[in-house]
């Protein structure tokens, strides 16, 4: 069944997938889910910290993708709609985890911190260092800017694209981003003592 | 920051969305500092691009796929919303001024094909705010001020990106309730049950208005309430 959605829906774009799930077509839907699991999850995991929770905000968040099918139309691009409603979710999910004294400032549970005992780093690790300096430095930034740093710098998505995920204004998007990405670079730059 | 660094504006440069980029430029082959910063935020980039994404399980689709069978999809009417939003005024004249239009809403006033708007009693009622219901508000003024506002060149589009104009326009079962829909977001109760509220982020749309659009559309409830 699902696990030959792809094998029935190959060219498809995710509009016309959409389209066919509207219509019934679980085959369709699943070919979406298929697309945009991996994305959406990274997503969640960079903004909760959690891949646990991650996870469940991804699936509900295709749940309710699969809700409001009937609702669409393909004006925007497709992952403005689905990432819109991941960001409400996993804004959600901070908020009540901020309420509950469990905060989001700490590191991505799998990724490593730097281990200070270690000889000076090759390459292999000195990217290793790099990426848990980023996670570090992603999980310090306020909800508002990791958001629009994760849905440009992770996700590729565009000004516009981003304003419609955030319901925001593009003014919005291009201020907190600079914002966001001159925080972390200022952090790197501290946590390494160097330039980046 | 020195007069004509141009440090504040390269996050905007390196994604193409700067206003002058030819200036941005110019400067950059002349200025060490503006240089390396502008290095830094493109190594930086590099480095978030490479970010992996986590190994979703295996089981990911499977439970996906089984609750979205299992989930009804939305009707087409929802529940009207029961918070007060920061923004509950403008939301509250939307109502008082559909309840002109309408006769005695909200308290028991008689609706257009005789159909009777609750009393005060009825669940769901918010302190401060005249109670609204989709089961008997079949108003397309509200939708007609959105679309109103957007002649007048107000870019709403980003409080209903999911839906376009047409759709406000020409459907004429729309409510009111639906237009709240595309500001609201549902979150899930305590006991399960999901609730449609205002989230912040549509305080933050909606307030972000410039003050021109922002009077345009009181004005454009004033006068629909005028008309009621």
């Amino acid at each position: 069944m699902e696990a030959k959605a792809e094998e029935r829906t190959p060219q498809l774009d995710d509009w016309e997938l959409a389209g066919r799930a509207q219509a019934g077509d679980m085959d369709a839907f699943a070919a979406l889910v298929r697309r945009y699991q991996g994305p959406v999850t990274h997503f969640c995991q960079r903004m909760t910290g959690s891949l646990e929770d991650a996870e469940d905000l991804a699936q509900e968040a295709f749940v309710r993708l699969h809700r409001h099918l009937h609702r669409l139309e393909p004006r925007a691009r497709f992952s403005t709609v689905l990432f819109g409603i991941a960001r409400n979710l996993t804004l959600n999910h901070v908020r009540n985890m901020n309420r509950r004294g469990r905060g989001r400032n700490e590191p991505l549970d799998e990724r490593p911190l730097r281990d200070e005992t270690r000889p000076a780093p090759d390459a292999a690790a000195r990217v290793g260092e790099i990426e848990a300096a980023l996670a570090e430095g992603i999980a310090q930034l306020s909800p508002d800017h990791r958001e629009v740093l994760l849905l440009r710098e992770v996700e590729g998505m565009d000004y516009d694209e981003i304003a419609a995920v955030l319901k925001c204004r593009k003014g919005t998007v291009k201020s907190r981003l600079a914002r966001a990405r001159e925080q972390l670079r200022q952090r790197l730059v501290d946590l390494g003592g160097e330039e980046l | 920051m020195k007069k004509g660094h141009v440090l504040d504006e390269l996050s905007a440069y390196i994604d193409g969305e700067a206003r002058d980029p030819e200036r941005i430029e110019r400067h950059l082959r002349q200025c060490p500092a503006c240089a390396r910063r502008h290095l830094e935020l493109l190594r930086l980039s590099s480095h978030l691009g490479a970010l992996r994404e986590p190994e979703v399980s295996p089981a990911f689709l499977t439970r996906v796929m089984a609750h979205a069978r299992e989930a009804e999809p939305l009707p087409a009417r929802r529940a009207w919303w029961a918070a007060a939003p920061r923004w509950g005024m403008a939301i509250a004249l939307i109502v008082a001024g559909l309840g002109l239009l309408y006769g005695n809403l909200p308290g028991g006033g008689t609706l257009p094909g005789g159909r009777t708007a609750p009393g005060p009693e009825t669940p769901g009622a918010v302190a401060g705010l005249p109670e609204a219901s989709a089961d008997y508000l079949d108003d397309e003024a509200v939708v007609e001020a959105l679309a109103a506002l957007m002649d007048q060149g107000a870019d709403l589009s980003y409080v209903a990106a999911d839906t376009p104009r047409s759709w406000l326009m020409e459907d004429s079962t729309v409510t009111y309730d639906d237009v709240v829909a595309l500001l609201a977001e549902e979150v899930e109760a305590e006991d399960g049950s999901f609730v449609t509220v205002m989230p912040d982020n549509v305080y933050g749309a909606i307030d972000s208005l410039e003050d021109t659009e922002a009077e345009a559309f009181e004005s454009l409830l004033t006068d629909y309430m005028g008309k009621g």
